[in-house]
């Protein structure tokens, strides 16, 4: 099987099972989770087909509007890694639903939208133009809009469905209004022509189609000023939090700036603007982190700050690291959400303060937890440690300074908020009322298999590293071992070693810090628990935009249209009064009219 | 007949014209209506004697005398109920069209 052959089955499979299955839900309900497991299984086989053969010779292209569009696939490395997360972690979380939804109701819509959203996560990697990427992108956000929304019957999960697609859609119309931007300058789609035709554009337009693009990324990866989706997006099925909303979907900005990246480097304020928001976002997203005590919510903000991680190292113009991060994060992301699934599946409920204890029920879900949560805090030999280390390196040889304090805080946060997280929930005092269920094998196999890959996953930096030189985007040539050797010989590894400690150090002083925060209560603390303000401020802005529409309605309607009507019945009934004194009732005046009419009638008549 | 009829013929039809739209009683009404009508006829008569059809004209006169004696009758008719009603034949009474 040719690589190109293997990618358009990728995104076709699972898009052929999301077609099939509410066909299948007709006759044999009981086997739908059974095949969307297979369709996943089947894509993800395919999957190792494009990592053996690099795609080399004509990419498939195929004309879906001839002499006007034509689409294709573009297999490079930067392309495959979002498009084989997706499809080996979404193959993992569909066994982990088999037990996680089981004897949920329209299991056959669950299911359909996960293969669909695979599908769509695939095809907008391998997108070789705007338009096909931008439709993809689209697919995606219908389907986190609908499985954000899963449990649509409570109306929070339907509120955050609503709000999370609005939110994403603030960036999407940025990114749309890039995409034309390039579209109407170069006359087509295609990434590689743009690319080439964009430093023909006028400063000012170009900076305006990069703002687009970091808006869309922005909306789409949960970054400030636009992460208050992500929060709330935690009313799904925590097996969604971790395909869409840890591990894929939010992926997606991180790898729409890294693609657009030569257009971005092109605008010399466009990376200063990426790296703050990036900074910012890390630290914003590690604070709320911290003083969250929903456990879904914890991993949510964690997701948000991680990506910020991602986006600073885009804006550092490291577009490797940060693809390199992506890649440790969905790993490890993922085992930590899968593991609250199964801690939430266990307790019944998503408050940390009523967990506690935990091991001695679910020893396995606890160890895969700890070592993912490490992988978060970066302790040395786990993926994240060097992924995140690289970044840091990126910055530190960017000499972006003000970022890096901004990021070096936000990992003493990190630090604190897992060793915080993993040991309430897990150690501690037991607070639960309940009796733990036990937890089904077929849960706990995908935990075994991300916490390997959270072991193992950095070693692949060398084929990594190679296949991007190989395809001519910038990435340093690094093998495991240079890896090693780089990483612990780096100015970084101290800082982030100190980050470590201080969060360490936080962690151990965690009842004094919590009865300081008890008895001073500064406003700061206060306002964390309600997202910072960002919510209100938004709600405000809603708001306001409401009544403008509310007064513009109201100025159309009661003002304009009802004048229109006010004027035509004033106007006719003024008419009909005029009317009115022709008809005296006088027979005189009667026959007067009729005989003049018949003098008119007459005169015409002999004229 | 060298004698020309129309200037009697508008002076007919002016006169019940006017009695039309100045007299107040119906009766007085009615026999306006009835100058007019002979003066029509009249008007008729006189045409087919210009215009050399005399049998024609003539016959057509006799049906509108007799469609005319038909309207009286109705329009009697009417009076007698409007007087029945009202005890009056008066127009100034009849002005429950007025809008």
């Amino acid at each position: 099987m040719t690589a190109q052959l293997a990618g358009l089955l990728l995104f076709l499979i699972p898009f052929a099972g999301a077609l099939l299955i509410p066909l299948v839900n007709f006759f044999a309900p009981r086997a739908v989770p059974w095949l969307a497991v297979l369709f996943g299984l089947a894509s993800s086989v395919i999957a190792f087909f494009l990592l053996g053969g690099t795609p080399a010779g004509a990419p498939i292209t195929l004309d879906i509007l001839p002499g006007f569009f034509r689409s294709g696939l573009l297999l490079d490395p930067l392309s495959l890694v979002p498009a084989l997360i997706a499809t080996w972690i979404g193959f993992l979380v569909l066994i982990y639903s088999l037990g996680y939804m089981k004897g949920e109701e329209n299991l056959a819509r669950y299911y359909a939208l996960v293969l669909l959203f695979i599908g769509g996560m695939v095809g907008m990697a391998l997108a070789d133009n705007f338009l096909a990427l931008f439709f993809f992108w689209e697919v995606m956000g219908v389907c986190s809009y609908q499985l954000i929304a899963f449990f649509y019957k409570d109306p929070k999960a339907a509120a955050a469905g609503a709000k999370a697609f609005l939110t994403t859609k603030i960036g999407d119309i940025g990114l749309l209004a890039a995409i034309i931007i390039l579209a109407v300058n170069s006359g087509s789609f295609s990434f590689s022509v743009n690319f080439g035709a964009a430093a023909g554009l006028a400063l000012p337009v170009l900076g305006l189609a990069a703002f687009g693009f970091i808006l869309g990324a922005a909306g789409k990866s949960a970054q400030f000023p636009l992460h208050v989706w992500l929060p709330d997006a935690m009313e799904a099925p925590t097996t969604i939090s971790a395909l869409i909303h840890a591990a894929t979907m939010v992926n997606a900005g991180v790898y729409l700036l890294a693609r657009v990246s030569p257009l971005l480097a092109l605008v010399p304020w466009s990376l200063t603007l990426v790296q703050w928001i990036g900074a910012i976002t890390a630290l914003l997203g590690a604070l709320l982190a911290a003083f969250s005590n929903d456990l879904k919510r914890i991993l949510a903000y964690s997701t948000v700050s991680q990506l910020g991680y991602m986006v600073l190292a885009v804006g550092m113009g490291a577009a490797f690291a940060s693809q390199f991060h992506l890649f440790s994060h969905a790993i490890f992301k993922g085992l930590l959400f899968l593991c609250a699934g199964a801690v939430i599946h266990a307790i019944g409920t998503r408050d940390i303060r009523q967990m506690g204890g935990l091991y001695k029920h679910m020893p396995a879900v606890a160890i895969t937890f700890l070592i993912g949560a490490m992988a978060l805090l970066g302790l040395p030999f786990l993926n994240g440690f060097f992924s995140k280390d690289f970044i840091l390196e990126e910055i530190i040889l960017g000499g972006a300074w003000g970022p890096l304090a901004l990021a070096l805080i936000a990992g003493a946060l990190t630090a604190f908020y897992a060793l915080r997280t993993t040991f309430v929930v897990f150690w501690g005092k037991p607070n639960y009322q309940t009796h733990p269920h036990k937890t089904p094998a077929n849960m706990v196999v995908p935990l075994l298999a991300l916490a390997l890959a959270c072991f193992l996953s950095w070693l692949l930096v060398g084929p990594l590293s190679e296949a991007w030189i190989a395809s001519g985007l910038p990435a340093p040539a690094l093998s495991a071992l240079e890896l090693i050797r780089v990483t612990f010989s780096s100015l970084a590894f101290l800082f982030s070693l100190a980050a470590i400690v201080v969060g360490f150090f936080l962690f151990l002083q965690r009842a004094r810090l919590a009865r300081y925060f008890h008895e001073q209560e500064p406003g700061w603390i206060r306002a964390t628990s309600r997202g910072l303000g960002f919510d209100d401020l938004y709600t405000w802005l809603a708001d306001r935009i409401r009544d403008f529409g509310v007064w513009v309605r109201m100025f159309w309607e009661e003002r304009v249209m009802e004048g229109i009507n006010r004027f035509a019945a004033w106007g006719s009934l003024g008419l009909s009064r005029l009317s009115c004194r022709l008809q005296t009732g006088d027979v005189h005046w009667n026959l007067l009219y009729v005989t003049l009419t018949l003098i008119v009638v007459l005169g015409v008549a002999l004229w | 007949m060298n004698i020309n009829l129309l200037p009697f013929v508008f002076a007919l039809f002016g006169l019940g014209l006017f009695c039309l739209l100045t007299r107040r009683s119906l009766v007085k009404l009615l026999i306006g209506l009835e100058l007019l009508g002979k003066a029509t006829t009249l008007a008729i008569i006189w045409a087919g004697v210009v215009q050399k059809t005399p049998a024609t004209t003539q016959s057509i006169a006799l049906l509108v005398i007799s469609i005319e004696a038909v309207v009286v009758a109705v329009y009697l008719a009417l009076v007698y109920a409007f007087h029945r009603h009202n005890q009056s034949l008066d127009t100034d009474d009849m002005r429950r069209l007025k809008g």
